[in-house]
C-alpha cells in the first residue's frame, strides 16, 4: 500500500523526465554501438603475401582457406623468400606463408605440416590477432586430414578457449557480454543512487521520513521501477547484441533473465549505498561511476584476466559482482551452459547483493541526521 | 480522532532536549509543554534552533539527550505512533514539483496508509481548502508560493493528525497569503487541533496562544503574548519618526545610558525610555539639527519585548 505509493510516484517523476527516459533507452544502445564496434579487436582483410614451394593441390586448398575467409586479403604470390621480407619491411604485408616444397607429402603421411608463416610486428596487436585468425584457419584446414581435431599439434589454437568457443573469432562475442554487464551495473546504481539523493538535495525526505513509511516500504517502492527500467535496459541490449553483433546466445533466455536479476541487485545495492553516504547528486553520480564503472571495467576480466592480476588484486575481484557476471553472460551465450555449471557465480551474486544492500539499509536508517 | 478522553491535556512534552551536531550545540537543555489544542509559537533568530527542535519532535533526526513525549509516546520508542498523530510541514517547500497537487497529495494519502475512500474524500478537502480546485491538474512547480504553502499544508493535514507541526510556514509569502494561511491555522485550532508553528514574523506571534522565545538553542522566555508585554517591558516604549532616520538612530544610541536602549523598526525608532519626559529627547535631537517627524508613547508589540528580551542576553553572554 505505502510501498505502492512510493512506487507509483516514482514512476510518475521518471515519465516527466525526458531526458532519464532518453538517458534510459539510447545510453546503453550507445554504449553498446560505440563499444562494440570501436572495441573490437577484429581486423578484417589482413594483407598477406603468400610463397606456395609446394605448389600442390593440398596447398592450393590451405591458399583457398585463407583466401575464403573474409579476414585475409592475399595480396600478392610471390616467386622468393626475399620478397616477403621486402613486402614485409614496406608494411605492404602483415603476414607472410611460406609453405615448403615437402608440405603435401608431410600432409599425406599423416606426419603433420608444417608452414612458415612471417609476421610484420611493428603494431603488436594486429600481429597478435592476425596470429590468431592463421591458427584457426591452418588448424581448421588440418582438422580436415586429421581426426580428432585434438590431436593438431597447435598449442596455441588448443590453449586458447577463446577460439574454442568462438570458431569465428569475432572478439565481438567477448566484448558485448562485457558491455552488457557494464551497462547494468552503470545504470543500476546511478539510477538508484540519482533517485534518493535527488530527495534528500530537494528536501522531499524531510517530509518522507515524517511520515509513517518505513524504509524499507520507501526502499523497495523507490527502486521498483528501475528494476523494471534495468530489465527493459537488458533485454534491449540483448536483443541489440543478437541482431547487431550476432553474438550468439546458446544458453536459457530464462536463466538469463535470473541471472541478470541477480546482478541488478548488486547494482541497486552499490547504488542505495552510494546514496545513502552522499549528500548531492553530483558527489552521488561520480561516486556511483567510481564504484560501478572502474570495478566492472578493470577487475571482472574484461580488460584484464583475472589469473594475471597481483594476488592482493585477485582477492578484491571476489567483490567486484561484474566478475561472475560476465563468466555468467559468456557461459550461457557462447557456451550454451546454466545454473547447473554456473551456480558457484550464482552463490557469489547473491552474497554480494546481500552484503551491498545490507551495507546500504544500515547506513540509510541515519541519513538525515 | 479529537474526543479521545486523554488524562493529559499535554500534547507535547520537552524535557531537557539538547542536540549536538559534531559538536555545536543547536539546542540546548530545553524544556516545556504545548497544551493540546493551543497555537503554540516558537520564535528566535536564525540558528536559534527553531528547526532542529521540531525536526526531532517529528522524527527526523535523533535527539543527543533528554525526552520529548507526542501525546504521552516517547519520540525514543515510538516513532511509528508519534508519526500517525502528527502532521510535519518543513520550512523548505518539500512537495514533489515535477508532480501535480493532485498527485502529490494522492501521494501522501498513501504514504499515512489511508483507504481509497477517505483519501478520495481527504483530497477533496484539501483541494478545496488550500484553493487548489481549479489548479489541481498544474504542476506545483508552477504554482505561486501562497497557494504552494497551503497545499503543504493540506497535505500535512491529510491523515487528519491532532497534532501539527509548521516551521516558518509563511516565509517569503505575500501579506494578504499569509493572512488567509493564519484563517486556515485558527481554523485548524478551533477543530482542536494543537498547533506548533515557528516564525519570524511578530505579527504572526501575536496570534499564538502562548510563545517561546528561543536564542542560540536556549529557552528563554515562555508565556502569553499579553503576560510578556505587560511583564517583560517595564519601561515605556516611544516611537521617534525623523526624516533622517539614520542620524537619530545613531544620535540616540549615544545617549542610550540617559534615555535608553533603542532599536530601528524599519524606518521607525523604537526608544525603550528610562528617562523622565520624553520632551527631552525631541530637544536632544533638534539640538542635533534632525528634524523630529513625530515623538510619541505607543503599546509595546512583542518585536519590542523580543528585542528587550534578546539584548540583556546577548550582552551577559558577551561579557561572561
Ligand atoms: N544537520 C546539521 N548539521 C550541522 N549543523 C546544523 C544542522 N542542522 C542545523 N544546524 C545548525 O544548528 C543551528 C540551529 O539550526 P536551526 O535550523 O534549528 O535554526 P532555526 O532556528 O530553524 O533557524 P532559521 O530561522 O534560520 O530557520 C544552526 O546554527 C544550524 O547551522
Ligand atoms: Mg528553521
Amino acid at each position: 500500500m505505502r510501498y505502492l505509493a512510493v512506487m507509483k510516484r516514482e514512476a510518475i517523476t521518471i515519465a516527466r523526465d525526458i531526458r532519464l527516459l532518453l538517458i534510459v533507452v539510447f545510453f546503453p544502445l550507445l554504449l553498446l554501438i560505440i563499444y562494440g564496434y570501436g572495441v573490437t579487436f577484429d581486423i578484417k582483410g589482413v594483407p598477406m603475401a603468400v610463397y606456395d614451394q609446394s605448389n600442390s593441390l593440398i596447398s592450393r586448398e590451405l591458399i583457398d582457406c585463407y583466401d575464403a575467409s573474409e579476414y585475409f586479403k592475399i595480396t600478392e604470390f610471390t616467386h622468393s623468400r626475399t620478397r616477403i621480407d621486402e613486402l614485409l619491411i614496406n608494411d605492404d604485408i602483415i603476414i607472410g606463408l611460406v609453405i615448403p616444397p615437402d608440405f603435401a607429402r608431410d600432409i599425406k603421411s599423416l606426419k603433420g605440416g608444417a608452414v612458415q608463416v612471417l609476421v610484420n610486428g611493428s603494431d603488436a596487436n594486429t600481429a597478435n590477432v592476425a596470429l590468431g585468425y592463421h591458427a584457426a584457419v591452418f588448424a581448421d584446414f588440418t582438422g580436415k586430414y586429421f581426426k580428432p581435431p585434438e590431436s593438431i599439434t597447435f598449442p596455441e589454437v588448443q590453449a586458447n578457449t577463446r577460439i574454442w568457443f568462438n570458431p569465428d573469432l569475432k572478439s565481438s562475442n567477448f566484448i558485448v557480454p562485457g558491455i552488457i554487464a557494464i551497462i547494468m551495473m552503470l545504470m543500476g546504481a546511478i539510477l538508484t543512487s540519482t533517485a534518493i539523493v535527488k530527495e534528500k538535495e530537494s528536501g522531499t525526505i524531510e517530509q518522507i521520513v515524517a511520515s509513517p513509511v518505513k524504509s524499507w516500504e520507501y526502499i523497495a517502492g523507490k527502486i521498483t521501477p528501475y528494476i523494471i527500467i534495468s530489465l527493459f535496459d537488458v533485454i534491449l541490449v540483448v536483443t541489440a547484441a543478437y541482431f547487431i553483433f550476432d553474438v550468439p546466445i546458446r544458453g536459457s533466455l530464462l536463466q538469463l533473465g535470473f541471472f541478470a536479476l541477480l546482478f541488478l541487485a548488486n547494482a541497486l545495492g552499490v547504488g542505495l549505498f552510494v546514496s545513502s553516504i552522499s549528500k548531492n547528486v553530483v558527489g552521488a553520480q561520480i561516486m556511483a561511476v567510481l564504484l560501478s564503472l572502474l570495478p566492472s571495467i578493470l577487475l571482472s576480466g574484461f580488460v584484464f584476466p583475472i589469473s594475471s592480476m597481483p594476488r592482493v588484486i585477485q582477492a578484491v575481484t571476489y567483490l567486484v559482482p561484474a566478475r561472475y557476471f560476465l563468466e555468467v553472460l559468456r557461459g550461457i551465450f557462447l557456451k550454451g551452459i546454466g545454473v547447473s555449471v554456473l551456480w558457484p557465480q550464482a552463490l557469489f551474486l547473491c552474497a554480494n547483493a546481500m552484503l551491498f544492500l545490507s551495507l546500504a539499509s544500515v547506513k540509510f536508517k541515519k541519513t538525515l541526521d | 480522532m479529537r474526543n479521545k478522553s486523554d488524562s493529559s491535556d499535554i500534547a507535547v512534552s520537552v524535557r531537557n532536549m539538547t542536540k549536538k551536531f559534531d559538536g555545536f550545540t543547536a539546542v540546548d537543555n530545553i524544556s516545556f509543554d504545548v497544551r493540546r489544542g493551543e497555537i503554540f509559537g516558537f520564535l528566535g533568530p536564525n540558528g536559534a534552533g527553531k528547526s532542529t527542535t521540531i525536526r526531532i519532535l517529528c522524527g527526523i533526526i535523533d535527539i543527543t539527550s533528554g525526552e520529548g513525549l507526542i501525546d504521552g509516546h516517547s519520540i525514543l520508542k515510538d516513532q511509528d505512533k508519534i508519526k500517525r498523530i502528527t502532521g510535519y510541514m518543513s520550512q523548505k517547500f518539500s512537495l514533489y514539483e515535477d508532480l501535480t497537487p493532485y498527485e502529490n497529495l494522492e501521494f501522501y494519502g498513501g504514504v499515512y496508509g489511508l483507504d481509497s475512500r477517505t483519501r478520495r474524500s481527504r483530497i477533496e478537502w484539501a483541494l478545496n481548502m488550500s484553493d487548489l480546485a481549479e489548479r489541481s491538474d498544474d504542476l506545483t512547480s508552477d504554482l505561486p508560493v501562497g497557494y504552494k504553502q497551503r497545499l503543504a499544508l493540506g497535505a500535512s493535514l491529510l491523515h487528519e493528525p491532532s497534532i501539527l507541526f509548521l516551521d516558518e510556514p509563511t516565509a517569503g509569502v505575500d501579506p494578504s497569503s499569509r493572512r488567509s494561511f493564519w484563517d486556515l491555522i485558527y481554523r485548524q485550532a478551533q477543530s482542536g487541533v494543537t498547533v506548533f508553528v515557528t516564525t519570524h514574523y511578530m505579527d504572526e506571534a501575536e496570534h499564538c496562544d502562548r510563545i517561546a522565545f528561543i536564542d542560540s538553542g536556549k529557552l528563554i522566555r515562555l508565556d502569553s503574548p499579553g503576560t510578556l508585554k505587560r511583564a517583560d517591558l517595564r519601561e515605556d516604549i516611544i516611537e521617534i519618526m525623523a526624516d533622517d532616520w539614520m542620524k537619530a538612530f545613531n544620535a540616540l544610541r549615544e545617549k542610550k545610558e540617559s534615555f535608553g536602549e533603542v532599536s530601528l523598526f524599519g524606518t521607525r525608532i523604537h526608544l525603550r525610555f528610562t528617562g523622565d519626559d520624553f520632551g527631552d529627547i525631541e530637544s536632544y535631537l533638534i539640538g542635533n539639527n534632525i528634524h523630529v517627524e513625530s515623538i510619541r508613547p505607543v503599546p509595546p508589540s512583542l518585536e519590542d519585548v523580543f528585542v528587550a528580551l534578546l539584548n540583556p542576553y546577548k550582552n551577559t553572554e558577551a561579557s561572561s
